[in-house]
Order: C-alpha cells, then structure tokens, then sequence
C-alpha cells in the first residue's frame, strides 16, 4: 500500500511538472472532446422521454461531432506547431522563444478551431454521413421485414388435428366418428387467407 | 508584418493566455458561442424557422456553460484543489510557500515580469508576504547572464513549477467534469425557460387524447 502511494504521488509530482512546464491549451480541449464524445451519447441513450430511433440518432450524431472536434483540434495544432520552427528560424530565435511560439499558435489553432473549423466540417460532412446511416439502417430494416414475411408463411400452420382423441370423439354419435375418421388428416400447409368453413 | 505576428506570439501576455487553461476554455467556449450559431444560420438544408431556433438555443447553450464555468467549476477546482495539493506533497516548497492558490497565482504573474522595477511597482507585491517579496526582489541582470543560466537550465526567479502545474492539472480536470457533465445538465434546466420566455420553445402538438369523449351513446 505504501509503494502504492509512492507511486501515485510520485505519477502526480510528474504531471504536476509537465504540466507547469509545457501546458498546451489542445491538452484540455482534447479531454473535453473524449469525454463529451462518451457522456453525451450516453446521457442521450438514458432519456427515457424520447423514442429509440431518434435516441439512437441524436446519440450518433453527437458522438461523430465530438468525433470530428477531436480530429480538428489535433490536426490544426499539429499544423501551427509545424509553423513555429520556421517562423523562429527567421528570425533567429531562441530554444524559449520557439517554444513560446508554438504554445501561442497552439492557443489560435484552438480558437480557430471553436470558431470556424469544427463548425464548417460539421456542416459539409454531418449530413451525408447521418444520411449513409440512415439509408443503411432503412435497407437492413426492410430486409429484415422481407424475411420475417417469409419466414411467416411456412409458420402459419394450422395445428395437426388428432382425429383419435377419445375425449372429442365420445360426444359425437357412431355415424359421425366413422365419417371422420374416414377423412385424410389435416396436416397440410395452406394460405393464412384461405378461410376454413366459411 | 511577420516581424509583428512574431512579436505577438512571443509577447509574455499571450503566452501566459494561451498555457493558462482557464483563460485557453474560456476563450474557446466565448468562440462557440459565435462561430456555432454563426455557422447554423449559414446552413442552406434546413428551413430558417429551423435554422434561427438552433441558433439561438446553441449561444444560449455555450453562453450558459461559459457562465456556470467561470462562476462555478473555477472557484472550486482551480482554487480550492491547492489545500489537497498541500497535504499530498508535505516536503515541497513548491506547496508550502504559498497559503492558496490565489497567492501563488499573483506571486507567478510577477515572477514572470523581467524588470525589478515592474515586480516591485505592481500593487500585488506588497500584498504578498516577506519570504516571497525576498524571491522577486533580485537586481537585473544582463543578456548575457541570463543566457548562461538558461544554458544551465536554471532559474533566476524562482516559479515554482509544480505548484503551476497543479493549479493546471486541477482546471483540466475541472473543465472536463464541468463543461461534460455539469454545465450540459445545469443548462438544460434553465435553457427551456429561456426559450420559452424569448417565444422561440417549439409548440408541443395538440394531444390525441384530449378529444372529447361522447360517452351519452
């Protein structure tokens, strides 16, 4: 338990280090990104107001936006980080000053991000996405359909009659038993549609 | 003009802006709330009823979160997690100079300052106690001395970086829990009203079961 502790706090003095060296605004962001893509979705799937399949879209479409908020803000701090080097080469800048220089590209690769990017690819890339999954989920729900229809018609067979049990033989008279037992059994398939008797 | 984007990027305000979290959210959150609905109105597949109701409801969304953020996840995460941060590292002066997170914050912001005369200038100074006014009353010293302490990756005022880093650690920490759990629920309690009172909530349609029942049949 002792080496335990030792370990977490020697994890946290690391983290405290690293982060009061070399804090990067994408850091938090990021987080913020994964977590709301797993909370989010889940908080919707656990309203009990609305119905399944808008439950099941809604949840989906919020995952995919964090999903492409991830992306955005990594791929653009990659980017500005990128920008820094040559910047500073320039004008012969110090191992600090680049350093500060890619921390503040950082910093408006995220605001652009939050501003622009995440809501422009959302906009040109969220609906034929939902569209692609809807339509997907529409074709498996008709083929479904088509074989439950299928799988019906053998189904809906009318039950075998058991023309030997004695307790619905013993009211009909002698006449009456020797015509029914004189008919074929009843054991064949036929249409739903068909009515008996009628 | 790059000599004045250079300028920019490596001026000391931006720098502490863009490796302070609270301040990096904040930013990014205040951005949301316009880029997002900005974008929204912009969207030709959706009818403009549609699209002004979406509008509104995103800056209220982010707006609210941004509030419930400063007013409510700093306060406690930022500032009250440096106690528990002082009880854990009992053996570090990085913790144990400082009473809270607030005077640490103020001692770091002059720390920062590379003139003698702007940390003794600003009124923070005199708010802060002996031990630590001693650590930011030292005398300049030229390029050159710097240079070589920063080749012997030393420092010449001290900022106590772990206590930094932990004030860091504790916002992240925060705003994910805030701004992914908190602020969503919170919002959506007060966003209904909201809309409603601004005559943008969307009308339920009539119910099916209040037809009247002819029961004299």
């Amino acid at each position: 338990m002792g080496t335990e502790n030792d370990m977490l706090k020697d994890g946290l003095k690391r983290i405290c280090y690293g982060l009061g060296k070399n804090n990067d605004p994408v850091f938090a962001v990021l987080g913020i990104a994964v977590f709301k893509g797993v909370f989010r979705p889940l908080f919707t799937m656990m309203d009990k107001d609305e119905n399944p399949q808008t439950k099941k879209y809604a949840a989906f479409r919020e995952g995919l936006t964090e999903a492409i908020a991830f992306g955005s803000y990594l791929g653009t701090s990659f980017v500005a980080k990128a920008l820094a080097k040559p910047l500073c080469k320039k004008f012969n800048a110090s191992e600090e000053l680049l350093h500060k220089t890619e921390k503040s590209l950082s910093f408006i690769a995220v605001c652009l991000c939050a501003v622009a990017i995440i809501p422009a690819v959302c906009n040109v890339t969220l609906k034929p996405i939902m569209d692609s999954v809807q339509k997907f989920q529409k074709t498996k729900k008709q083929l479904n359909e088509t074989q439950k229809t299928n799988l019906d018609i053998k189904e809906n067979v009318v039950p075998e009659m058991n023309v030997n049990k004695t307790s619905e033989l013993s009211v009909l008279s002698e006449n009456s038993k020797k015509l029914l037992l004189s008919v074929p059994k009843l054991n064949s398939v036929y249409n739903a549609d068909m009515k008996v008797g009628g | 003009m790059l000599q004045g984007v250079f300028n920019l990027l490596t001026n000391p305000k931006m720098v502490a802006t863009a490796q302070n979290t609270k301040s990096a959210v904040s930013i990014e959150t205040g951005l949301k709330a316009v880029g997002r609905p900005a974008f929204t109105m912009m969207d030709n597949n959706v009818d403009e009823k549609t699209k002004k109701y979406a509008a509104t409801k995103e800056f209220l969304y982010q707006a609210l979160c941004l509030g419930i953020y400063m007013l409510l996840i700093i306060p406690v995460f930022k500032m009250k997690t440096f106690g528990i941060y002082k009880k854990i590292f009992k053996d570090m002066p990085d913790f144990q100079k400082f009473k809270n997170a607030k005077e640490y914050l103020n001692y770091f912001k002059l720390a920062t300052m590379e003139k003698r005369a702007d940390r003794i200038k600003d009124p923070i100074f005199k708010q802060l106690p002996e031990h630590l006014q001693k650590d930011l009353d030292k005398p300049d010293l030229s390029k050159e001395e710097l240079r070589k302490l920063r080749e012997q990756k030393k420092e010449y005022i001290p900022k106590y970086i772990h206590a930094k880093g932990s004030i860091e650690f504790s916002s992240i920490i925060g705003s994910i829990v805030g701004l992914t759990i908190l602020a969503p629920e919170i919002s959506h309690l007060v966003l209904h009203p909201i809309m409603k009172a601004i005559g943008m909530e969307k009308k339920e349609p009539p119910e099916k079961n209040s037809e009247h029942i002819n029961t004299k049949v």
